[in-house]
């Protein structure tokens, strides 16, 4: 293992590693753009320039490897005058556009100016003008003035999606990233070159104008769209989510996710429950479950046969654990229905067919899937009159359009039809009981994805209106129903949930390792 | 005879204390703040002080802000001379910062700081006078205050809030006839000292209030962190404007006015004489200022010209850095002080190299000297506590915070 | 200057600094919570450091830091005109600290402000209250993890409020309306 001087540090670093990781390790930043950790590395941007000793020109630290007895330095009055140089160079054409660049705030371009350059403009000409708010496609919008040619974009459609969209046209400062011909950026993953981009070149159409990035905070969760579980920072603004920004996770996405999953956050505020509902009347919590447990009660007393409970995999493991006590223990039935999303389609890279984040707690919660009997089931069993009581959590079916309509044609049959969901998907009106939950935005719990990787999500905001996580739900009702559950806090739920049969212990690195792939 | 047949019956005429609740609103204070006092006829035996009554979490607030933003708070702390305010915030985080200004802008500072204390000091006196029924000094003092405001007004922009410190400079320039309207204010200002000094200093009911009351001994003042007049009419001569030079004081020659008592008296008399000492400061500074530039020139802490804001990406960003994310303040904590209108202003500072404060602790003399302020009452007559109360010129914003 | 009290602190009490700077102008010493007052006795009586004069106690948050906790004093001596910063750490669990209110009149009044804000526990305080929050305040607000928009139930009240109105009116009834006085029933 080489041995390397950093700055008079030394450290011992892997044979084969760049400059730039072995001064990250050594605790030195080194500027860059165009590196990123995922991709090939072209050196084209200059700007991580460090001066090594014995070598007479300075050295590109994202591509130069290191030797045995190496002496770097990256803050010398040599690197410190190029970093000047590159970045003047880089900012020559550059728009004054920071105060409508939805970049700003989060720009590697503004947050090297003040670290490394901080001089006044020389330029006594005008700037080059180039083409703005070019669509590459359904997702992109590129503004060719601010874009630096770091090659990112390309780099990526290269050889993350291979799907080779883009590609850079023109020479010297008139060039521009483009695709080639009669083709458009809109490949699943578009919306990562958004994230790639260090400077506000590529903006994602969605999020454009919509909230300036200082304004945002930042929670750690994990994307609803599928059973990958694509690890996600929730950027949200007074109490609304505004975007999902993938989140590093080796383990599960790595840098990336899918623009359907990006785009999902949309549906946490989409067509809310947010009132208690009693047969159409507004209630709150404590009517609503004095009115519903003498009826539930009544429907034990029947016997547990009448009673079918619907478990959804969009909730938390935490959840179940507790909707699996509350249908045994209070509503004494075992018959489970699956719910969720139905099936869609699928990619050999992180998109899967399963549309719900958490089948795999199912399986945890239930021991396997096959206690769980399949919805068309239900659905039968509904026509034919044997449901008396449907528990039903979360608004989705696993099913087709046809089978929909036969479900909530079939729901006239049930006697009492207990609908608890964060979503009303015109299921609310046809309901005895709309119980309001809470989306995974505004609640802690945990997933774990279609790999058996438990990841933990974290609350963003307040619960919107009424609504409340369902594991609290089926403590207000098991409680109503005199038949109360021991639990306070979440941690003691996930104490017992997760004690019986431990799950693969794949918590996601907290940090991002350096150097930075922003 | 009769005497002895009167102290016979004073002995033997059964008394016990009384609690009396002086404010918190009450009408001869100028200052939300409650003293819990027992009296033995008309003599204050213990006082108990309560303050807290304006406390509206300045350093929990400047936690949440940026540290430019945290000058408009400094602006409520000594309300009426808010400049000085600002200056010593200034002076606190260029400390951490590593920075120097330009030597116009210490001149500035100077001058503006000493305008204000000019303010704070004629408030203090004319509501003196005005507590003890003196009116009439009242109308000249505030009159000067007045013309003292026109010209802050003139400068800042504002007259009471005035947000005038910048980190690395001030807002901006003195305006190019402040020297002249400096010239006829100052004319007037020393005959409104004259005025004043006729009309309280050898009368002879504000002396019979003034003289002997409210005293204080060096030693006590010291221990109890009295500074500032308060300190200085004991005999003690500690300013920090002399002791520990800052902005352009090491310049400029000005006296150190002392009183012998410590009592109400002498305070008064030293703040008469401190006025006479600012304008003398004023004009020394005027004279000896240079044109040139009042910020510094440092990209990291200093905003660029509109002009090139709007024009160049590199100011753009500079501009968009400072004002979003805040000026980087290096890690490290320093304890900065100067000399306020009621004695020491320090600040307590501590960065984590955000563009926030980790914490910004500020050491209010008025608070301090809310602390030791039984040490004035006990053994004094109920009704002296109104002038004494007033020499020492508690500011509520400061004291509370 | 005051670089020689540094020294003489350090020579003095060497088992008791835990380290020491003079950075910006501020000598400062880190010192342990045990030997506290015994240090400051030392700084306000010995001649070479006569520090007669308190300016001012704080105390600093730093989250996630063990320790958690600093108490800290500004000292100065009006003869010699030189100041010295005194720092104890104190950790979470344990916020106990003797007090040296005997030793500057002002200390007392201080410290009871570094206990309203970060629930410091001063140990030998003749009188340890709030002093700019009332008495029901729950928490100490200057702590960093006292939420910024964090509320205060609301404070019963001792006593029964009084019905302004209802004594108005007994006094507008009084048949002496000239002179408002009341009468004596």
């Amino acid at each position: 293992m080489p041995k390397v001087n950093i700055n008079g540090t030394e450290i011992e670093v892997d044979k084969g590693t760049t400059i730039l990781r072995a001064a990250a390790d050594a605790g030195f930043d080194v500027p860059h753009f165009c590196y990123h950790p995922a991709l090939s590395i072209p050196a084209n941007c200059r700007m991580c320039l460090v001066e090594v000793e014995g070598m007479p020109k300075l050295q590109p630290g994202c591509y130069t490897q290191v030797n045995e007895g190496m002496v770097v330095k990256t803050k010398s009055e040599r690197v410190i005058k190029a970093r000047k140089a590159v970045l003047e160079f880089i900012l020559l054409n550059h728009p004054v556009d920071c105060p409508i660049c939805d970049q700003a705030g989060e720009c590697k371009l503004q947050d090297y100016y003040v670290d490394y350059d901080a001089q006044e403009s020389r330029q006594r000409t005008d700037k080059q003008n180039k083409v703005k708010a070019y669509p590459l496609g359904p997702e992109v919008v590129y503004d060719g003035e601010r874009c630096i040619l770091c090659t990112r974009c390309i780099r990526f459609c290269d050889e993350v999606t291979q799907s080779s969209e883009l590609t850079i046209v023109e020479r010297g400062d008139r060039a521009e990233i483009r695709t080639f011909p009669g083709r458009e950026l809109d490949n699943a993953y578009s919306m990562c070159v958004v994230d790639l981009c260090p400077v506000g070149a590529l903006t994602s159409r969605d999020f454009r104008f919509k909230c300036r990035v200082w304004l945002l905070t930042s929670t750690d969760s994990v994307c609803t769209g599928c059973s990958t579980g694509c690890s996600i920072h929730l950027d949200h603004f007074r109490n609304t989510a505004q975007r999902y920004r993938p989140r590093y996770n080796p383990r599960v996405n790595d840098y990336w996710m899918c623009d359907k999953g990006r785009l999902s956050y949309k549906q946490i505020h989409d067509d809310r429950n947010t009132a208690i509902s009693v047969n159409g009347a507004d209630v709150n919590w404590h009517a609503a479950t004095e009115a519903l447990a003498p009826k539930l009660a009544k429907a034990v007393e029947d016997g547990g046969d009448g009673v079918a409970f619907l478990v959804s995999p969009q909730a938390t493991v935490e959840d179940l654990f507790v909707a699996k006590q509350f249908a045994s223990n209070v509503l004494k039935t075992s018959n489970f229905y699956m719910g969720g999303n139905a099936p869609g389609e699928s990619d050999k890279f992180l998109i899967r067919a399963d549309k719900n984040p958490n089948t795999g707690g199912i399986a945890h919660v239930f021991g396997s899937m096959a206690a769980l009997s399949p919805f068309p089931a239900l659905v039968e069993a509904m026509e034919a009159g044997k449901v008396k009581v449907l528990y039903m959590m979360g608004a989705q079916t696993p099913c087709n359009d046809e089978m929909r309509a036969r479900f909530v044609a079939a729901l006239e049959k049930v006697g009492l039809f207990v609908f608890q969901s964060a979503h009303a998907a015109e299921l609310s009106g046809k309901a005895n009981f709309v119980l309001p939950a809470c989306t995974h935005a505004e609640k802690d719990g945990t997933f774990i994805n279609f790999e058996g990787v438990r990841q933990a999500i974290h609350q963003a905001f307040a619960p919107h209106g009424a609504s409340l996580p369902d594991w609290q739900i089926f403590m207000r009702v098991a409680r109503a129903m005199k038949n109360p559950m021991s639990y306070t806090f979440l941690a003691e739920i996930q104490k017992e949930a997760f004690a019986a049969k431990p799950v693969i212990e794949a918590e996601p690195a907290a940090e991002q390792p350096a150097p930075s792939a922003e | 005879m009769a005497e002895d047949i009167l102290k016979s019956i004073d002995q033997d005429i059964h008394t016990e204390p009384m609690i009396l609740q002086m404010g918190p609103s009450h009408p001869a204070t100028h200052g939300t703040v409650r003293f819990t006092l027992t009296l033995d006829g008309e003599t204050v035996v213990k006082c108990e002080t309560e303050v807290g009554y304006l406390h509206r979490g300045f350093e929990k607030e400047a936690e949440n802000s940026t540290w430019t933003q945290v000058f408009p708070y400094t602006d409520r702390l000594n309300y009426v001379s808010p400049v000085l305010n600002n200056f010593g915030y200034a002076l606190a985080v260029e400390k951490l910062l590593g920075i120097e200004v330009p030597e116009r802008c210490n001149y500035i500072r100077t001058i503006m700081g000493e305008v204000s204390r000019l303010s704070d000091h004629l408030t203090c006196i004319g509501a003196g006078a005005l507590e003890l029924g003196a009116m009439t000094a009242f109308l000249y003092a505030i009159e000067g205050r007045e013309l003292v405001w026109d010209l802050i007004e003139e400068v800042t922009g504002a007259r009471l809030t005035v947000t005038y410190g910048r980190i690395g400079g001030v807002k901006d320039d003195l305006t190019p006839d402040f020297a002249e309207r400096w010239k006829a204010t100052r004319e007037r200002l020393l005959e409104i000292h004259a005025t004043t000094d006729k009309l309280l200093t050898r009368n002879r009911i504000f002396l019979d209030r003034m003289e002997g009351t409210g005293v204080i001994t060096p030693e006590a003042a010291v221990s109890y962190g009295y500074t500032g007049v308060t300190l200085r009419s004991t005999g003690v001569a500690y300013d920090v404007r002399k002791d520990h030079p800052y902005f352009a004081y090491d310049k400029v020659d000005f006296d150190v006015p002392v009183g012998k008592h410590g009592d109400n008296f002498d305070r008064y008399l030293v703040r008469m004489e401190e006025v006479l000492q600012s304008i003398r400061i004023i004009d020394q500074c005027l004279a000896q200022m240079k044109p040139g530039p009042v910020n510094s020139d440092d990209p990291r802490v200093v905003l660029p010209e509109k002009a090139k804001v709007y024009n160049t990406i590199e100011s753009m960003i500079q501009h968009f850095k400072i004002i979003f994310e805040g000026i980087q303040v290096p890690p490290g904590e320093v304890y900065s002080y100067t000399e306020a209108g009621n004695g020491e202003l320090g600040f307590y500072i501590v960065s984590n190299g955000t563009g926030k404060p980790w914490k910004i602790h500020v050491r209010a003399p008025s608070f301090i000297v809310m602390g030791g302020i039984h040490k004035l009452f006990e053994g004094s007559l109920l009704a002296d506590i109104i002038p004494t109360f007033d020499t020492i010129n508690m500011i509520g914003g400061e004291c509370d915070r | 200057m005051s670089k020689k009290v540094l020294d003489l602190v350090q020579t003095t009490f060497s088992d008791d600094v835990i380290y020491s700077h003079s950075r910006l102008g501020n000598d400062t010493v880190v010192v342990k919570r045990e030997s506290l007052v015994a240090i400051m006795e030392f700084l306000r009586d010995n001649d070479a450091t006569k520090m007669n004069f308190l300016r001012d106690i704080t105390a600093v948050d730093y989250l996630h830091r063990t320790p958690r906790f600093e108490v800290v004093y500004v000292l100065y001596s009006m003869d010699h005109k030189h100041m010295l910063i005194v720092r104890v750490p104190l950790n979470e669990d344990d916020v106990q600290i003797p007090s040296v209110s005997h030793l500057w009149g002002c200390a007392g009044w201080l410290e009871r402000e570094v206990f309203d804000m970060y629930g410091m526990i001063f140990t030998n305080h003749p009188d340890l209250r709030r002093v700019l929050l009332y008495e029901e305040f729950e928490g100490h607000p200057l702590r960093k993890d006292y939420a910024t928009q964090a509320s205060q139930p609301r404070v019963e009240l001792l006593k029964p409020e009084r019905d302004s109105v209802e004594e108005f009116l007994h006094f507008h009834k009084d048949k002496d309306q000239a002179t408002g006085s009341r009468v004596a029933e």
